[in-house]
């Protein structure tokens, strides 16, 4: 029963994830912004792209600092402990804290997840469904890929013994 | 598929009801569209017969290629034409057993037959539609094999539980009053303004020309004074309100006609309704959560509602299945009968006797300053308003500066009596919070049936020591199955380890269609 951390690889994993989001965001509001320059203030094509690019620039440095600053709160509080024969117990959000308190015999399926990005960096997410409605699934995020198969083995064993407690 | 087929059929009708469904669900709208965006006579009529025959045809296939059959331990159900889709249902996860019997079902004798299973979404099998005779059989046999199967030793245990039991059967005098309470008047007004304005030539056929009265009221409005008009749309508001009523009373009448809930071992049984008839059922081991509700008029008249949620409630689904399903055990009860009913149901259950614990001591405070997020703007908008917008009478402003006082004293009534009355309880593998200041609400959850729990902590809870809990059940509630505010740090970490206690102690098998019997 010890508390688990993610490794440190999931802040990089996370960041190229933000980073994507404000790529594509500005990618959205750029052409709108320059319309609304050239249309609304009068300016010239080029002048209104050299504006936007400035204006947009100075928007998505303030929200990757934003996004930063969060998501570094975020890891920080990112935990979860695994209670054998229990449950598992997660803590998360960097404002809003909580602690998500998961049963062993409740875990529906488990589902060991590796994206590209993951991949690149040797992480794995481990995902933990209930029959809930509201929260049905869980994420463990930023597993080595070996400790996400093992942990995925020890809950799927209990699991399994627990049932053959309840229907022998 | 080399099998033999099962033998099974639908009803010779049962072209009919697929028709009819088709129809309801992806034809009406097409077909109106097209009917109404033709101006000529002949187009509609050919658009018309295709459709017709096109409906035909897909009843009958979908119909015909419905077969199944009941075998030792599962029903075998093979439906579809395009895609074909054998399904083992076992008789042990069938939840419930709902039957829905309309108008033109009675007619023909037939009745719709619902099979459900904990799992959220779609229904395990849905018979539409199966004879009268045939229908019975599979629902009793359904409904006695998984009662002795799947209940729990000491219900099986105990004879008295084997037979059957009612529970609340609702008179008519209390009917009328659950239509004078409950505001399903509206859903009739909604309905009848849908079809008007999909249809204006309805209107001709009123005995009253609109646009000559329009007219005549204009022509004489100069001549009426204020307090005459007053009066008139006073006594028309008046009339519109008896009206809803009376819609409701209808409405409550016909639906809830012959309401009788009644219990046999671990099963509920619930019948209602007049024109169509409703027949569903559910485990009482399947409950996932009981809600107690009372508007400010139920509670002038001292009734309460009371509901509850199984597992796998198909919410989210079709409209039918929201109204087919065993999701309300009490439509109107006084709070006395209520618990006594409560307790039938839940042994040791007694809402009064409850150990209430009051929420932590800023809540009052926290729950006003959220109303003030939106409050405060719109009255500072209205203020605003009375006073900026130029030609309004002198009164305006004055009137406004009265109203907001007004609603920011009602607010503050209204946060310290609800903190005041919101309470939370755990006794005997129940725990409930009670919430309302001027209409209340009660939520029961079953500590053992939780299939997950959190505690949350905003920066306020941080610095005010406390914490919320959100319980998730396995039914699709609408928000949260249980979610308490405002609670003690320490407080919301006890009531936390309740859940965990129960769900790592006595395992409920994770796939939780057998249930776990009620202590």
């Amino acid at each position: 029963m010890t508390v688990e951390r993610p490794l440190p690889a999931l802040l990089t994993v996370w960041r190229l994830r933000h980073l994507a989001w404000i790529a594509g965001g500005m990618a959205l509001v750029f052409p709108v912004l320059m319309v609304l320059g050239h249309e609304l203030l009068d300016l010239r094509w080029g002048a209104a792209a050299v504006r936007t690019a400035l204006v947009a620039l100075a928007g998505a440095v303030i929200a990757g600092a934003a996004i930063e600053w969060h998501a570094r709160a975020a890891f920080a509080r990112y935990s979860w402990t695994h209670l054998p024969e229990e449950g598992v117990v997660v803590h998360q959000g960097a404002w809003w804290h909580k602690e998500i308190w998961l049963p062993v015999s409740r875990l529906q399926h488990l589902d060991v997840v590796r994206g590209p990005i993951e991949r690149a960096y040797g992480l794995a997410t481990l995902a933990l469904f209930t029959a809930g409605y509201h929260q049905y699934s869980v994420r463990l995020e930023g597993l080595d890929p070996e400790h996400a198969l093992r942990l995925r083995d020890t809950l799927l064993a209990q699991i399994r013994a627990q049932r053959l407690r309840v229907e022998p | 598929m080399t099998d033999a087929l099962p033998a099974g059929r639908l009803h010779p009708w049962s072209w009919v009801f697929h028709a009819i469904r088709a129809l309801r669900e992806v034809a009406l709208p097409a077909l109106v569209f097209m009917v109404v965006g033709r101006k000529d006579a002949f187009g509609p009529l050919v658009v018309g017969a295709v459709a017709a025959i096109m409906l035909i045809a897909w009843g009958i296939l979908r119909s015909r290629t419905f077969r199944y059959e009941l075998l030792e331990r599962e029903l075998l159900v093979r439906e579809g034409f395009f895609v074909r889709e054998t399904r083992h249902v076992p008789f042990a996860r069938v939840q419930a057993v709902n039957e829905r019997q309309g108008p033109l079902h009675r007619l023909l004798g037939v009745t719709e037959l619902v099979l459900e299973s904990g799992a959220a979404g779609k229904p395990e099998a849905v018979m539409r539609v199966l004879g009268v005779a045939e229908a019975a059989r599979i629902a009793g046999m359904l409904r006695s094999v998984s009662t002795a199967d799947h209940a729990t030793p000491d219900v099986v245990a105990s004879p008295a539980a084997a037979a059957t039991q009612e529970l609340l059967r609702i008179p008519t005098d209390e009917l009328i009053l659950h239509g004078i309470l409950s505001n399903r008047g509206f859903v009739v007004i909604a309905l009848a303004f849908g079809i008007i304005s999909q249809n204006r030539e309805l209107l001709d056929l009123l005995p009253i020309d609109f646009k000559q009265l329009m007219k005549d009221s204009t022509d004489t409005a100069a001549g009426i004074d204020a307090g005459a008009i007053l009066g008139v749309l006073l006594v028309l508001l008046l009339g519109f309100v008896v009206l809803v009523r009376l819609l409701s009373i209808a409405f409550a009448l016909f639906t809830l006609h012959d309401f009788t809930l009644r219990r046999a071992g671990d099963r509920l049984r619930m019948n209602r309704g007049l024109l169509s008839r409703v027949d569903v059922s559910g485990r009482v081991s399947g409950f996932q959560r009981i809600v107690l509700e009372q508007s400010l008029l139920h509670r002038a008249f001292r009734r309460c509602v009371v509901k509850v949620d199984l597992a796998g409630a198909s919410l989210l689904g079709t409209p039918e299945a929201a109204d087919s399903r065993l999701d309300t055990l009490a439509p109107i009860a006084t709070p006395a009968r209520a618990r006594s009913l409560l307790q039938e149901l839940v042994p040791g259950l007694d809402l009064e006797a409850m150990p209430w614990q009051p929420l932590h001591r800023s809540a009052a405070v926290r729950r006003w300053q959220k109303t003030m997020w939106w409050l405060l703007p719109t009255l500072t908008l209205v203020v605003a308003a009375a006073g900026l917008i130029p030609g309004l009478p002198s009164v305006a402003l004055p009137g406004a500066l009265v109203a907001a006082t007004l609603g920011l004293g009602l607010s503050v009534m209204h946060a310290w009596q609800w903190a005041r009355w919101s309470a939370f309880a755990a006794s005997d593998g129940v725990i409930a919070f009670r919430s309302g200041a001027w209409a209340r609400q009660w939520t029961l959850v079953f500590d053992d049936r939780a299939q997950s729990t959190a505690l949350r902590r905003s920066p306020r809870d941080r610095r005010e020591g406390t914490a919320s809990l959100a319980v998730d059940v396995q039914s699709m509630t609408v928000s949260q199955a249980l979610h308490i505010p405002y609670l003690d740090a320490a407080l919301g970490e006890r009531l936390n380890a309740r859940f965990w206690r129960a769900g790592t102690s006595a395992p409920l098998p994770a796939d939780a269609h057998a249930g776990s019997g009620l202590r």
